[in-house]
């Protein structure tokens, strides 16, 4: 089914938020405001790599309209923070790390005053030299920037005898791929604010996972979780990157330490410069193929820039590390991947986490190995394609999964598939034209090993609504619209009827991240095993107040209604929800369970997956080396579609920012510095830079029997586009591009100097 | 410990002058949108003045017309024009399309609502000075007493040997001298290549103009190229290309001449080489389209199609 409005019928929904948002009427929590709020800043190294020698902050407390002025000294707790491993201080002692790494931070009575006050906070450096690169940080005497040294994590999988497997080995190919550090550009910055009041503080920021911001202020405020009350939608944008802290220490600090509101919200040059990136990652693949064409060896190093510190730099190399091998049969495979510390920008979870580089450097290997064996790349694909009932990519029991063979055979009902073998040039001589296709298996949930909790509550409310609470977020991707699709459909109610609270640790469960693209999955499943005790509580009450028997009853509009027995005639309401709930919050039902997850011990191996295809066309101008994409259709296998309307948008967005990861997008930095420090040299796609067709294929057909439901869309579509776009600018130039993004110097070094061309030709 | 900013609103020259000598230099700063400036501050580029003089009171300063001179038609535009009433103005879109074009390849609608034809200039990094330069345009100066007539060339190049060290003179309008009416082969062209398609800073525009003749000779083209410290006329490449006729030999010529003439500077996004190159594509490109375009075809077949 073609994705769009006239296919998705009813389900077709404006979402709940959507008036709101694009009125500029929706107040995100950083557009909150408090009685006597003081604004934190936070002071920064600027240096890459120092030594602190002395902080002297008197000049600072002096300045008027200054409230606090907070170090080190100043934290009960643990001085540091990160999801995985604690290691990023809240505030440095002893040495900074890199360029955003926080001294102090200060609390004022407006900006301007904090702003100023920051100028006068006197760090005195020793600046040392610095790790700019991985392969810097990993020579021999390097300094070490983590008393365990300067590799966060190793990464080594592998299978068979890879010199066996290459020697039965027709055609090899061996290549490096670069990838940029890209940046998740939310709209809305860092920040939030923070009250406390009564012993509790109350938390209004941002974040994937409240409950785990909870935990992580705890530990730094030395403070029972309890009295830490998290809100947290909605979200202007996240896509990985406030997934960790980012205000958090700051803000509670400063609102314990003064006893007032504290806001703080960074300035885009700051996100940029103290926020998440992706990471960097040097990808070397050498893979051979037999002369049938049979995959056999596959050998692959994964060098990953994880910069200052860890945040979630560990999983990300083992997501990385599994989907080197993709959704392809190779018999010797040997995988390693290492997550080196820098004095750069710290990395961390973004969109895709890990796949979208080494899928780009995989895909580059099929393509490359079917031009050496002068055979239709598709065609190879198919022939080394994974079955269903196949292990997984590290030799994991998987949910059964025929996706890679359904999105091979669906793209060709794209256009472009029919324009792939036909000459499309340009009546522009100097304009090139491509096709390229690309086909991608990525991982849901958070794989084998790491806690994966999911669960949520329901309930009638004492204002007569059937009232759902999750821990999750709305951070754009759409979960409200689906969560009131998912209602309406199990309840037969109207939009009047229903409650949803998010995002708010005091009023939810724990249900676990909105990442990982897991959350549509979590919720469909926790809806699936509330709904039978639910109703069988309102239906056993029902029965008790009006005689109906409990099987001849439904919930519907405005309250439950009734079956006569004989079924012509139609339903009548029996009570309304109100008069059930008689003013009470009962019938309330809460799951806890766990994601689905592989039986076998492999850490961080995946147990659902999604598949994608994608074809791309392009137009590559030979005088300045520029690439437009022209159209991308995308096919993905997901299962049943929920929200069609959502599943639609975040296709879309993964795959605009997949083409900003492609031919515009990376974080430069020199010596440890920033370069591009705001959104003129950091450049995103803009609407005009966005293919006007992109059409989304979803394949819902499940094998026979499968429980899990609908798979997560919030990544898959950000993964496959950059192998498609550097295969069709292939096709289109001869060149093969192996560094993104794409730079149109060295596609235009490569092509034919147009002097030349101009020589070539008669006079 | 806040800087108190003062803003001048003059309402004439003499005003806006008699502010300017009351302060010191350094602490004052015209404004026209502040669009660039803005930017400037933010990066910490350049520091905000305690004063703010801005010229949108000063009428004459504010429009755009034509103007007979010695019996020859100029336009004349204000330094406080915007880029979009430049878009919007009929005489601009008669007289000096490729000025539309670059306009319409500057930043977004918000800013080009605030952005000055002035200001665009006195950065010197504009991208409408590639076709000003075409044009042969004057800037006209408020120098206290009179108003003074310079060549936006010669400003330019003086100003980078004066390592972009600028006078106190205000700039008041800039005077293109425009032929009647467009004669049969003339044309003019403007490209600017950014990092991105729309919405860009530019790593090079190029702009040209001239004719082609009937029998296909190459009359009074002028070409001019941003991407170097400042702005430039390829005079040698012109003069290469004057009298002459398409041919294969004529565009290796001209793709050699462009790429020893024209300096270019390495940034953190693009190599010098890179931009020369590009330059020289484009002015070779789009000189091979002209003349197709005039002669019905046939010149050649560049890039190897």
């Amino acid at each position: 089914m073609w994705l769009d409005r006239n296919s998705s019928g009813d389900k077709w929904k404006v979402r709940p938020d959507g008036a709101e948002k694009v009125t500029g009427k929706l107040r995100y929590l950083t557009d909150m405001k408090f009685p006597d709020l003081l604004y934190g800043r936070v002071l920064r190294s600027t240096v890459p790599y120092a030594r602190i020698l002395s902080i002297d902050m008197s000049a600072a407390l002096r300045s008027p309209g200054v409230i606090a002025v907070l170090t080190y000294r100043n934290i009960p707790g643990l001085n540091g923070f990160g999801i995985s491993t604690p290691d990023q201080p809240v505030f440095c002692e002893h040495v900074v790390r890199f360029e955003g790494d926080a001294v102090a931070a200060v609390a004022a009575t407006s900006e301007e005053a904090a702003e100023h006050a920051l100028q006068l906070i006197q760090v005195d450096y020793e600046e040392l030299p610095i790790l700019d690169t991985p392969e810097a940080s990993l020579q021999e005497g390097a300094p070490l920037l983590h008393k365990d040294g300067n590799i966060l994590h190793q990464t080594d999988y592998s299978r068979g005898d890879l010199e066996v497997g290459f020697g039965q080995c027709a055609y090899v190919v061996e290549e490096t791929y670069l990838t940029p550090r890209q940046m998740h550009t939310y709209l809305e910055t860092e920040g939030g604010i923070f009250v406390p009041e009564d012993g509790k503080l109350t938390v209004y920021a941002p974040t994937q996972h409240g409950y785990k911001d909870r935990m992580q202020l705890s530990r730094i405020l030395d403070m029972d979780e309890e009295r830490i009350r998290v809100i947290s939608s909605p979200i202007g944008g996240s896509f990985g990157g406030k997934d960790e802290l980012n205000v958090q220490p700051y803000g509670a600090l400063l609102a314990l330490h003064c006893q007032k509101p504290v806001k703080m919200h960074y300035s885009r040059w700051e996100s940029v410069v103290a926020g998440l990136k992706r990471h960097p990652m040097k990808v070397t693949m050498k893979t051979g193929m037999n002369i049938e064409g049979e995959l056999i060896a596959h050998q692959v190093t994964i060098l990953s820039d994880t910069g200052a510190y860890s945040t979630l730099g560990g999983p990300v190399l083992n997501f990385a590390t599994e989907h080197a091998v993709g959704p392809y049969r190779i018999a010797h495979v040997d995988v390693k991947g290492k997550a080196v510390y820098t004095n750069n920008g710290v990395s961390g979870e973004f969109r895709g986490f890990g796949g979208n580089q080494v899928i780009f450097a995989l895909e580059g290997q099929l393509d490359r190995l079917a031009e050496k064996m002068n055979i239709d790349p598709w065609e190879l694909r198919k022939k080394n394609l994974r079955k269903a009932t196949d292990l997984g990519p590290m030799g994991q029991r998987i949910v059964p999964t025929n996706g890679p063979e359904q999105v091979w055979e669906a793209i060709k009902q794209s256009p472009l598939w029919e324009k792939r073998e036909a000459s499309s040039d340009s009546t522009k001589p100097w304009i090139k034209c491509g096709i390229g296709v690309s086909l991608a298996m990525h991982g849901s949930g958070l794989g084998y090993g790491i806690p994966d909790h999911a669960g949520g509550t329901i309930r009638l409310n004492k204002e007569g609504k059937i009232e759902v609470a999750f821990g999750h977020e709305e951070f754009g991707q759409g979960l409200l619209g689906t969560l009131e699709i998912l209602m309406l459909d199990h309840f037969g109610c109207s939009k009047e009827d229903i409650h949803i609270i998010i995002g708010d640790t005091d009023l939810v469960p724990p249900s676990g991240s909105s990442t990982a693209s897991r959350t549509t999955n979590m919720v469909w499943q926790a809806l699936n095993r509330l709904k039978g005790p639910f109703l069988e509580a309102l239906f056993s009450k029902t029965s008790q107040l009006t005689g109906y028997p409990k099987e001849a009853l439904r919930t519907g509009l405005g309250g439950i209604w009734a079956e006569s027995p004989h079924k012509e005639k139609p339903l009548k309401q029996v009570i309304t929800y109100m008069q059930l709930a008689n003013g009470t919050n009962d019938f309330e039902c809460t799951t806890e369970f766990h994601y689905p997850v592989t039986p076998d011990p492999i850490m961080g191996g995946h147990y659902l997956y999604t598949s994608t295809s994608v074809i791309a066309e392009v137009e590559v101008n030979v005088l300045t080396g520029m690439v437009v994409v022209k159209r991308i259709d995308h096919t993905v296998a997901a299962g049943p579609v929920i929200n069609p309307m959502g599943y639609l948008g975040q296709i879309e967005g993964g795959s605009v920012m997949a083409l900003g990861f492609t031919l515009t997008e990376d974080a430069v930095m020199s010596s440890g510095k920033y370069v591009t420090k705001n959104l003129d040299t950091y450049l995103i796609p803009t609407i005009f830079d966005v293919p006007e067709a992109h059409y989304v294929k979803a394949i819902d057909e499940l094998p026979e029997g499968d429980p899990f439901g609908p798979r997560g869309v919030g990544e898959v579509g950000s993964v496959a586009l950059a192998p498609a776009i550097v295969s069709a600018i292939k096709q289109a130039t001869g060149v093969w591009v192996t560094e993104l993004p794409l730079k149109p110097e060295m596609l235009l070094q490569q092509l034919p100097v147009l002097e030349e061309e101009i020589a070539k030709t008669p006079s | 410990m806040v800087t108190t900013q003062k803003i001048w609103s003059p309402a004439d020259l003499n005003e806006a002058w008699e502010i300017q000598n009351n302060l010191k230099p350094g602490e004052y700063c015209f404004v026209s949108g502040g669009t660039w400036l803005r930017a400037q501050w933010e990066a910490k580029l350049r520091k905000m003045s305690s004063n703010l003089i801005s010229l949108e009171k000063v009428s004459e300063m504010q429009e755009v017309k034509e103007q007979l001179s010695f019996g020859k038609r100029e336009i004349v535009i204000g330094s406080q024009v915007t880029l979009a009433s430049c878009i919007q103005s009929e005489i601009i879109q008669k007289y000096l399309s490729p000025l539309v074009k670059a306009c319409h390849r500057i930043a977004a609608p918000s800013i080009r609502n605030q952005g000055t034809i002035g200001g665009n200039i006195y950065t010197a990094a504009g991208d409408t000075l590639p076709v000003f330069l075409i044009f042969n345009t004057k800037l006209r100066w408020f120098n206290g007493q009179t108003i003074e007539t310079e060549s936006l060339e010669q400003w330019l190049i003086t100003l980078q040997a004066n390592n972009f060290k600028r006078d106190n003179r205000i700039l008041v309008d800039v005077v293109i001298e425009v032929e009647d009416k467009e004669n049969k082969g003339d044309f003019s062209f403007f490209t600017k290549v950014g990092r991105r398609e729309t919405f860009t800073a530019s790593l090079v525009t190029v702009a040209s103009r001239g004719t082609v003749d009937h029998d296909g000779i190459f009359r009074n083209v002028l070409l001019a190229a941003s991407g170097g410290p400042v702005p430039i006329r390829l005079s040698a490449t012109e003069l290469e290309l004057q009298n002459q006729s398409c041919s294969t030999d004529l565009l290796k010529i001209i793709h050699k001449s462009i790429m020893n003439e024209f300096e270019a500077i390495t940034d953190a996004f693009a190599s010098s080489n890179y931009k020369k190159s590009v330059v020289a594509n484009l002015l070779v490109s789009e000189l091979v389209t002209r003349w197709d375009q005039t002669q019905g075809g046939g010149c050649i077949n560049v890039a190897g199609s």
